[in-house]
């Protein structure tokens, strides 16, 4: 046995977390996942001529940052999850094949997998996946997981609330003894992306043109605040509209990671104009110094009233979300799950997330209720499903709960159902 | 002219002295005289000290051989062994699943069983046949198939309760059955089915009622306000306040209970003896009825006599005179010193009579009965003022006036005495002279002077029968 470890068995097992903004890829026993691709692909239909000059349509999937970000036309941006599930099979498939080849360099047929799920996934789904991963890929284990579990154990707890914030959603997920609470997840659909459209939309009511960086050919230095003085590059292909969002996105994504924070406790208008202010550099050469928009921005998923043009009707906001999931648990499993709070997604890495949803739920929850946040560095609340997943795939505990080809060859594809939980 | 270098100068000069008398100090204090023969040069090596901490670098000894380049690192000579990657066996699975980590080429060892299979613990839910069930098992509106469900969601679960209940299909029988009631089924099959298998089982049982009752409760108090969190804060400080009240008036009560058994004691020596007088206690403190007299009784005490005065009391060998008994404790205060002598002098008797026993004796009583009737009468007073506050609230508030009877006034006394027409019937005092008249209570500057360290009744002047202060209300309580 593979020494090292306390409790550790290495069996060169794959961890896969499939997430909406990016597919994490790694083998079990590793620190951080080691491939990190982003969950949109760029399918590209074109025109060929073949041998005998014959018109044939070909659809190419370009997976992977430095692939689909090349600029072409006809290539549309498409992204396999949807709503924190596997969605477009198909393009998943290439996924997989895309990480078994190009970034594992391996043969599925030799490693266990793993995967992780959403806590609200289908039977449906799981039990694709299942027939999936052993009819194509035949691999020799598999198992799922859902992946507030996985960030429980990364955490190294075995019960909580995870409070998930992700790109598409947030949601608060109640784990008790190892198992997540199904009934008692609560989710809604504000996270990363919605943040991402407010900035957008701050941007259009300034004025700021947002100009995408494969147009630019070069750009000159200007003063803050300057109109921006930039040449388009020549010979761009027409690009799809997708392609141009998605590019667009990027560079918002960059924007908010940079510059947006959030207060303590709800703010006030004086100390918005009073926070320093944080300049960014434009693709184009446009510099600006952001002042109050840093604060008001993310101010968004705390109080629904910041956010512009969005029916918040049906949205919850974030102390909301983890206030509901803990009430709706047994009474006596309530103090256990806050005192227990664990954060993760990566858009939780917004300064001040953690301050303020610990300042948030004080108010909410009885005076005497121990409530303790635990929010790991930013490089583990990122990966926190892949890493919990890392460590459970090589523990020698969990060896013997792997579902193998011949059970499933034996229990058909419901086995899934009975052993994973 | 203060010259700055001499200042900096003599400061480094007292440091340096200083440093130098610690040195040798520590020097001197290494335990380790020059042995004899041992070279100066050798010796100070030993003991030199660097700010206080010997130098060992001069003791070690050191390799010369490698200069100052690292040692290397010390493995072991043999060639490296391999590692290969072996299948292995997992006892604890049961379809034969072959996986593969890597093991030490001489560590291979097959017929070794997994080290992680020990691991495989499993919680067994007791099963039952169609049988067992349909004698024993029944249950009002819980089918066979929903019993075997539950039973089958409590194996693959561990019995772990929230889950069991979060996953248990809620749709599939068409009741919808709470956490209590899955217990509350799951409990009972199990405890008929060990009463069935072994008879000397321990009953385990599971109260559905009191879980359901505990979890409302729970929630209730959960879901507070914060007004209500206030709200509680200060009934639990009002509840305290009360609790202090009712603990100074049983106090109050209990010194008074200690005055009145007093008066039954003082015939007898100043130790008392309980079983002559404890009917009669018992009669007054029936009479009494005093509020918390339950908690009274439990703490009094007939044999301590705090009141009394206690007498310097010779013990021991060796001859002493008999006036010396007489002798007055030092620790009485001076009104007590000074209404005994008033007495005595009213009384027309001896101050320092002749030290025969009975005289010694009688005299000692005597003067404790003084005391006693000094603190009686203090108490009286206080009860009569009570009453006086009483009366003229109750009239205020509408009442019919009544007035005190004169029987109960102490604190205007006729100094002369009695009328006679009070010396007839039954229990009226038996002579006209009042000799607690001639006692002086605490007088207004003496108000916090009190040897019995008890809370000085309001002194006379002061008190006004129509305001209310909390003084009043404490004192109220205590007559009630």
């Amino acid at each position: 046995m593979s020494g090292g470890v306390y409790g550790g068995d290495e069996v060169s097992g794959i961890v896969f977390d499939a997430g909406s903004h990016s597919f994490r890829i790694g083998f079990a026993g590793e620190e951080l996942p080691n491939f990190d691709i982003p969950s949109v692909a760029g399918i590209h239909e074109y025109e060929t001529n073949d041998e005998n000059s014959i018109m044939r349509r070909e659809k190419k999937v370009h997976i992977g940052t430095t692939k689909m970000t090349v600029p072409r036309s006809n290539c549309e941006m498409k992204n396999f999850m949807h709503d924190g599930m596997i969605d477009d099979w198909d393009l998943f498939e290439q996924m997989l094949d895309f990480a078994y080849k190009d970034c594992l360099r391996t043969e599925s047929q030799y490693h266990p997998v793993l995967f992780s799920e959403s806590a609200w996934n289908e039977k449906a789904k799981r039990e694709k996946l299942t027939e999936l991963m052993f009819e194509k890929y035949n691999v020799p284990a598999f198992f799922v997981v859902k992946n507030a579990v996985l960030t429980a154990f990364s955490n190294g707890r075995t019960a909580g609330l995870v409070v998930d914030s992700g790109a598409t959603q947030t949601s608060a997920v109640p784990v008790f003894d190892g198992y997540c609470v199904t009934h008692a997840v609560v989710r809604s659909p504000i996270g990363g992306d919605l943040i991402c459209e407010q900035i957008e939309k701050m941007l259009a009511e300034q004025k700021i043109d947002l100009v995408p960086t494969y147009k630019i050919k070069s750009k000159e230095e200007v003063n803050e605040n300057e109109p921006p003085r930039w040449t388009e590059k020549n010979g761009l292909p027409e690009v799809t509209e997708s392609y141009d969002k998605y590019m667009r996105k990027q560079i918002v994504e960059d924007l908010a990671q940079s510059i947006l924070q959030l207060c303590d406790s709800p703010i006030d208008v004086e100390s918005a104009e009073k926070l320093p202010s944080s300049p960014y550099g434009f693709p184009n050469g446009f510099h600006k110094e952001f002042l109050a928009e840093r604060i008001k921005v993310p101010e968004g998923l705390f109080d629904l009233k910041y956010l512009r043009d969005v029916d918040n009707s049906t949205l919850m906001n974030v102390s909301q979300i983890a206030s509901t999931a803990c009430g709706m648990c047994d009474i006596d499993i309530r103090p256990n799950l806050y005192s227990n709070l664990l954060v993760t997604g990566g858009n939780s890495l917004i300064l001040g997330f953690t301050e303020r949803l610990n300042h948030d739920l004080a108010h909410k929850c009885p005076p005497t209720v121990r409530l303790r946040l635990s929010a790991p560095p930013p490089a583990e609340r990122r990966f926190g499903p892949w890493i919990g997943g890392s460590i459970l795939a090589s523990v020698g505990t969990f060896q013997q709960m792997w579902i193998s080809k011949t059970e499933y060859e034996d229990g058909g594809r419901g086995i899934v159902e009975k052993k994973c939980p | 002219m203060i010259d700055a270098k001499s200042i900096i100068k003599s400061d480094g000069g007292e440091q340096r002295e200083k440093k130098g008398d610690a040195t040798k100090q520590r020097r001197s204090e290494f335990q380790l005289p020059r042995p004899e023969g041992m070279q100066r040069e050798l010796y100070n090596l030993l003991t030199a000290t660097n700010a206080g901490k010997l130098k060992l670098d001069a003791i070690i000894s050191s390799r010369t051989k490698d200069g100052v380049r690292l040692a290397k690192l010390q493995m072991g000579k043999r060639p490296a062994r391999r590692w290969l990657w072996t299948p292995f066996d997992n006892q604890a699975r049961e379809d034969g699943l072959k996986l593969s980590h890597w093991m030490r080429e001489d560590r291979i060892n097959p017929s070794q069983p997994y080290v992680f299979a020990k691991f495989n613990k499993k919680f067994e839910v007791p099963s039952f046949n169609d049988d067992e069930y349909e004698e024993h098992l029944r249950m009002a509106d819980w089918t066979k198939e929903e019993t075997r469900y539950l039973f089958e969601v409590c194996q693959q679960f561990d019995l772990r309760w929230p889950i069991v209940y979060d996953r248990y299909d809620q749709t599939k029988f068409g009741q919808r059955r709470s956490m209590e009631d899955l217990k509350e089924r799951y409990y009972a099959v199990v405890f008929e089915l060990s009463m069935q298998r072994e008879s000397a089982y321990e009953p385990m049982g599971y109260d559905a009622e009191h879980e359901r009752k505990r979890k409302e409760q729970l929630t209730k108090l959960w879901d507070r306000t914060p007004e209500e969190w206030e709200e509680e804060e200060q009934l639990i400080a009002e509840l305290e306040r009360i609790e202090v009240r009712k603990r100074e008036r049983e106090r109050k009560a209990q010194d008074l209970q200690k005055l009145i058994s007093m008066t039954d004691m003082s015939p007898a020596s100043p130790s008392g003896s309980a079983a002559s007088t404890s009917l009669k206690k018992g009669q007054i403190r029936q009479k009494l009825g005093l509020s918390s007299s339950a908690s009274m009784s439990s703490s009094f005490n007939p044999e301590v006599s705090v009141t009394q005065l206690r007498f310097s009391e010779f013990r021991g060998s060796g001859a002493h005179l008999r006036s010396q008994e007489m002798k007055l404790p030092t620790n009485i205060g001076l009104k007590k010193l000074k209404n005994i002598e008033t007495v005595i002098d009213k009384m027309k008797l001896e101050m320092n009579p002749m030290g025969a026993e009975d005289i010694v004796t009688a005299y000692n009583d005597f003067r404790s009965d003084i005391v006693l009737l000094q603190e009686l009468k203090a108490t009286l007073q206080t009860a009569e003022f009570d009453l006086e506050s009483l009366r003229t609230r109750y009239q205020q508030q509408g009442g019919q006036p009544f007035e005190i009877e004169p029987r109960m006034r102490v604190s205007i006394l006729p100094e002369g005495g009695l009328s006679s027409a009070f010396l007839e019937g039954p229990g009226a005092p038996t002579s006209s002279r009042r000799i607690s008249s001639y006692l002086e209570l605490l007088s207004k500057t003496d108000a916090l002077n009190n040897p019995r360290k008890r809370k000085a009744p309001p002194p006379p002047g002061t008190i006004t029968p129509s305001s209310s202060t909390p003084d009043l209300k404490r004192t109220r309580k205590s007559v009630l």
